[in-house]
Order: C-alpha cells, then structure tokens, then sequence
C-alpha cells in the first residue's frame, strides 16, 4: 500500500486570550491515512465544534499541526520542496460549503476553470482548454452551453457547486476533500451533487474525504465513517456496520436525532441531554462523559481506548470494553481490514 | 387553491389567507413571487410550506407579516381571527405584527443586534406593544420567556456573539413567542443547525405551540424535518401553490409529481448509494412556460400541460392539488405504477 496523505497523532490546539488563555483542543490524538491504490470514499461526521473541518484544513496544508505530523507521499509537509507541494497542490482539491464565497462575481464562472488549467498548465492552446472544461462540465451533468460565459448570480446555488466539483476533477485528483458541500443547497438539489462527486470516484478512482453533519447522506455516499466529538474519534468503521449498528452513545444520538422523511417513523426517542458548555475539551476522561445517559465514574477519569466491537467497527466507549482495544493510531485497521 | 387546512370541528380560523398575491416590479417586468395562494390554520395547528429557493415560501412569510417593500405589492387578504391584516394602516400594523402575528427569522445570527444585550433586544418587543409594563415587570417577563426557551436568565447580560448557533435561535424564538401571538410563522429556524441542535430546537417550539395553543407555519425544504413536525403540508413551486393536505396523506397518496419527488429526493436507509435528485432547475419568474409551471422538470409532462394551467382539484375534503394528471385515469400513482411497469418490460426485453 502507498498512502498519499497521512496523519499521525496529529493533535491541533488553539490558544485564545491573552491574560487568562483558554486552550481548545480542535482535534486530538488523530491517525489516518488516505490510501492512494485503494480509492476510497470516507466521511467525517460530527457537530459544529468536533473538529471536522479542522481535519480538513490539516489535510489541505493550510494549518500545521501542534503535534504529530502530516505526510504527503510519505515526506513530512514540513519539510517537502517546493515541486512536491505544487504536486499537493493538484494532487489533493477541495470543494468547500459555500458556492456563493467560492466566486469572484466580477469574473465569469469561466474564470474558476481557466485558471487552474493556466497555473498548472493542462492545456496546449484555448481550443483545447475549451474542451476541457466542456468536458469536466458535461461529467458533472451540466450544459456547457448554458454555464460557460455566465456570471455566478446568474447560477443558482447547485449549478455553482457543480461547477467547483467540475474544477477539482479537471485536475485530475487523487484526493478531494469536501467540506459540507451540500449544506447550503437545497434539498432536491443535494441528490444531484452527491451524486456527481460519487460518479468521480467511481470512474476516475478518486479518494473523497466528505466531511458533514449529515449522518444521512454520509450513509449513501461513503464506505467508511468515523464520528468525531470535540476532537476526538467516538466511531468509526465501515458506513454500513456503523449507521444500523452503532454501539457509541454519540453515534445512537446523532441518528436518532435525524427526521427521518417517514411519517410513522418516531423521531428522537432518546432524550437529549444538553451541552452545558462546562466541560472542557482539554479534559482527561470521555468528551462525551457531560451528555452521556450511560455515564460512569471511570469515564470522567480516563478516556477509553478505541474498542474492536467488529472487523470493521470500532467504538471509543467502555459500553464495548468487552471487545479488544486498540490503540488510537491503529484505527486504519477497521477502515480497511485486511 | 381553497383548500381548508381547518375544517374539523366547526371552529374558526386563526389564520385565513385569500387569494394572496405578491408581485414585484422590476425593470425587467413583473415578477409574481405569489400567485393567487389561499389556505387556512386552525388554532394550535401545524403547518408546514416547502418547496426550493425561489419558490417563494419566503415571500408569503413577509406578506403574511405585511412586510413587503416597493417595488413589491400584496394583493388578497389575510386575517388573524377576525381582524383584517390586509385593511390595516400603518399604526394598526406596527401594534398587529408580533401581537398577533410572531416570526421566528431564517438567520438567528444575523436577526439579533450584535451590540446589544440580548436583555434590551427582549424587552425593546415588550415595551413598544405594553408600554404600561414597569422594569420590574419587564425584568419578569424577560426571565419568563428565557425559562419557556429552556435558557437561563443570566444569558439576558450576554451579547449575541456570546451564544452558540442553537442559544441565538432560542432568542430568536423568545422574541417571537414573548407576546403570545396567535400564529408564528418559523422561517427555516433550523437550517444553520446541525442535526442534535436542531431537534432540540423544534421540541422547544413545538412545546410551547401546545402550551399556548399557537398555530405554526413551518417554512423549509427539508421533507424529513416536515414528516416530523407538521401536521398539514403546503407545496409551493413558482410561486404557486401546488399541493396543500394533512402531512401522513401527502406522504402516503401525493396527487401532484413535485410532490412526489420532493418525497423521493430524500436520502433515507434504504437502499444506499441511490441518489434520486430533482432535475432541471426553477424557472424564472421572469421567464415562467406557458401552462403549468412545473411541466419543464415533469416526468409525466402530458401536451395539455403546455396549453393551460391546470385547476385544482380536491381529493378529499382537505386534501388538494393542481396537476392534468387528477383528469387522467389512476391519477399519478397509476401513471407511476405504468412507468414502474414498462421499465421492468423493456429491462427484461433487454436480458
């Protein structure tokens, strides 16, 4: 196996204030890597606060970690040359959540496909770049002739996002990374853009991390899943095992709480037990331990390790203490077993 | 589209919409954001009203609230049990919105002033309706509502910058409900939330629209969240209405195709990796096709629908929708079980 993107005990800790500092632990103790033979789809599911989308700017290279190390082709970002991050650069793009901050409005959405065909040199002279950009259009299902020469307020907020997943797969990836990229588009138009980003990996073997809230299209999009609170790992494993089988309160919680589109589902038969925001996320013990209805003492103490409840499966819960534990950087083993 | 959401029990209305019309007039022509849209709420009764951006469930909030601003203009009436909203002027308005008339706004975050207490944002609604309260009284008020939105009342001395994305919404809500008016109408009051925050969130208005018999209008595109919550269903497409009825029949018997794939759009745990998304885009109401609406985007697309806007047709007494497919035979569940059927032909055909 060679892994393309690599964290190892990645840890990111944010300071604020400077008379009485308060220290944010954005994400902690975090092992993953993205394989380059083995195309995957892997989503990162969590609340505002887990720590998801700092995951994703560690993978992009816009922040360094306060520990551990980020790996690219198996050299530390740190150190990489100058060639090997402008390959990062083409190798690794993102698709972020807002298709209405990703525009310039002074420019046509042209603009967004030309420049990254210019700056990395895809294409022998303008008829080629045309057809390019036709090109990658037509993959994501839109009309060339209806979007090209367009301003982005003439768009609406789906055809806008296509277009930047048609952006990421014109540089022909090996990973995309996408932050909520269905959050703010309408509901009957997320189908359509899951649905494009599936077809990239599917056909070009592209790895997506998909990072979201929504433990539901999570589900249909992805092969693997882990679910992060505050900053740390509370499942993960295969979507499937995972979403019908979750053996984490947080994971339990966070599927009973979606309104399913069934009226004679019932919705959020656990009760909730609120955040009251006094539980720190530099604390020793469980993250969760504060809205936990299973709480014991042990988990205020120490945080569990992650336990093997499946082949493809892990909980970080002393409810699965029965199972064998493993330690934190080895949860690769149930994201691809063996 | 007349169909009563309320007819159970004789009672009257809370809310009564008629005929109601909004149209904007820009220099690119006459934009209909609202067309000819009528329905009625019972008291403590849930409304639900989707459909995609630009549908124009947003406009009706604000022509409801009376709220819309030239170059825009409201046609047909609206009344909160019997007062008219539509006859009042601007006096009788100002002292009607919140009173009678509650909202809770689509982006909390940006509906509270970020300079002010949120004290002085609760207590700025009070004093303008009930002016007669003295601070004592306003101080109790203030701590009375933030106990109905399960906050404590020391967060009446925080600024909103202070509060997470749920607190700002609660506010939001506080604001809305501070008054007891007879309707609220909750503009998407979730979508910046996630999933736990948001349930939450719906429980807390849910609760208080039976404590103090509140009829709710739910604006939103989120199916599921509709499945949960609402009690009746209106769908909206270009400024149409083009299905109202009771939610559990809406889901079970939906008599119009947007409807249909509104419902069928929805990820849920069946099969996986089966993404059914709406295609084509809404048309501009600048631009709209001849006939109906929806016909560009239809599976079902029949000639007729190009000629005339089709009627609305009842399917019971509460349940209504607009489609040429209420004249066909089957209606569009047998057009569905055709289309179902002549695929599996042709696949067999094929093998």
């Amino acid at each position: 196996m060679s892994a393309l993107l690599e964290l190892r005990n990645v840890s990111k800790v944010y300071r604020s204030g400077f008379f009485s500092p308060r220290t944010t632990v954005a994400l902690d103790d975090f092992s993953l890597t993205i394989d380059q033979s083995r195309p995957s789809i892997t989503a990162v599911v969590g609340e505002s606060g887990s720590g998801k989308s700092t995951l994703g700017s560690l993978l992009m290279g816009f922040i360094a970690p306060t520990h551990g190390d980020v790996l690219y082709m198996g050299k530390n970002m740190k150190a990489i040359s100058a060639a090997e991050r402008w390959q990062f650069r083409q190798d690794v793009q993102a698709i972020f959540q807002d298709p209405f901050a990703a525009y310039n409005p002074f420019y046509t959405v042209d603009h967004v496909l030309t420049v990254p065909i210019r700056k990395f040199g895809l294409a022998a002279n303008r008829e080629e770049a045309r057809e390019k950009m036709g090109d990658a259009l037509r993959k994501v299902g839109l009309r060339p002739e209806e979007i090209l020469g367009r301003y982005p307020h003439q768009l609406s907020g789906g055809q806008r996002q296509r277009i930047i997943v048609a952006r990421a797969m014109l540089l022909k990836p090996k990973l995309i990374i996408a932050d909520e990229p269905v959050s703010m588009v309408d509901a009957s138009l997320r189908a359509t853009i899951l649905e494009s980003i599936y077809t990239l990996h599917k056909e070009l073997g592209i790895s997506v991390l998909y990072i979201t809230h929504d433990l539901t299209t999570a589900y249909h999009v992805s092969s693997e899943i882990i679910v992060l609170y505050k900053g740390s790992v509370m499942e993960g494993g295969d979507v499937a095992s995972v979403v019908k089988a979750p053996q984490h309160p947080y994971t339990r919680l966070l599927i009973d709480s979606i309104p399913w589109p069934d009226v004679d589902l019932q919705w959020g038969r656990e009760p909730v037990i609120r955040d009251d925001g006094t539980s720190p996320t530099t604390t020793k013990g469980c993250k969760f331990a504060s809205r936990c209805p299973h709480v014991m003492a042990k988990c205020r103490e120490t945080a569990p390790p992650l336990f093997m409840v499946g082949d493809t499966q892990a909980s970080s819960c002393y409810l699965s203490d029965a199972s064998p534990a493993i330690q934190r950087s080895e949860l690769q083993r149930v994201l691809e077993p063996a | 589209m007349t169909a009563a959401a309320s007819q159970s029990a004789g009672q009257a209305a809370t809310l009564r919409v008629r005929n109601l019309r909004v149209d904007y007039f820009t220099d690119a022509g006459r934009l209909r954001a609202c067309d000819d849209v009528s329905f009625e709420l019972g008291p403590g009764q849930r409304l639900g009203l989707v459909g995609e951006s630009g549908s124009g469930k947003s406009t009706i909030a604000l022509a409801l609230m009376q709220m819309i601003r030239p170059p825009g203009k409201v046609g047909g009436q609206v009344f909160v049990e019997n007062d008219e909203l539509t006859a009042m002027n601007d006096a009788e308005i100002r002292s009607a919105r919140m009173r009678l008339i509650g909202m809770v706004p689509q982006a909390a975050m940006s509906a509270l002033n970020p300079v002010i207490r949120v004290r002085a944002q609760i207590a700025d609604v009070l004093q303008v309706h009930e002016p007669s309260l003295t601070s004592a009284q306003v101080r109790a008020r203030i701590a009375e509502v933030l106990e109905a939105v399960e906050l404590r009342p020391e967060v009446a001395n925080l600024y909103p910058h202070e509060l997470s994305g749920g607190m700002k919404q609660r506010i939001c809500i506080a604001i809305a409900v501070a008054l007891r008016p007879k309707v609220i109408i909750a503009d998407e009051p979730t979508s910046a939330l996630d999933v736990v925050v948001q349930r939450q969130v719906m429980d807390t208005i849910g609760r208080l629209q039976r404590e103090m018999n509140i009829a709710v209008i739910l604006i939103g595109h989120d199916m599921g969240l509709m499945a949960q919550f609402v009690d009746h269903l209106a769908v909206m497409y270009a400024g149409k209405l083009v299905e109202i009825g009771p939610t559990r029949e809406l889901f079970a018997r939906p008599t119009h195709p947007y409807t249909h794939m509104l419902i069928s759009s929805l990820p849920t745990l069946g099969q996986k990796g089966v993404f059914r998304g709406i295609p084509g885009i809404t048309p501009s109401l600048l631009a709209l096709p001849s006939g109906c609406y929806f016909r560009t985007r239809c599976p079902h697309a029949m000639p007729v629908c190009t000629e005339r806007a089709p009627e609305t047709t009842s399917h019971g007494s509460d349940h209504a929708s607009a489609c040429h497919l209420a004249d066909v035979e089957g209606g569009l569940a047998g057009r569905i079980a055709i289309e179902a059927g002549s695929a599996t032909v042709r696949a067999g055909g094929f093998e």
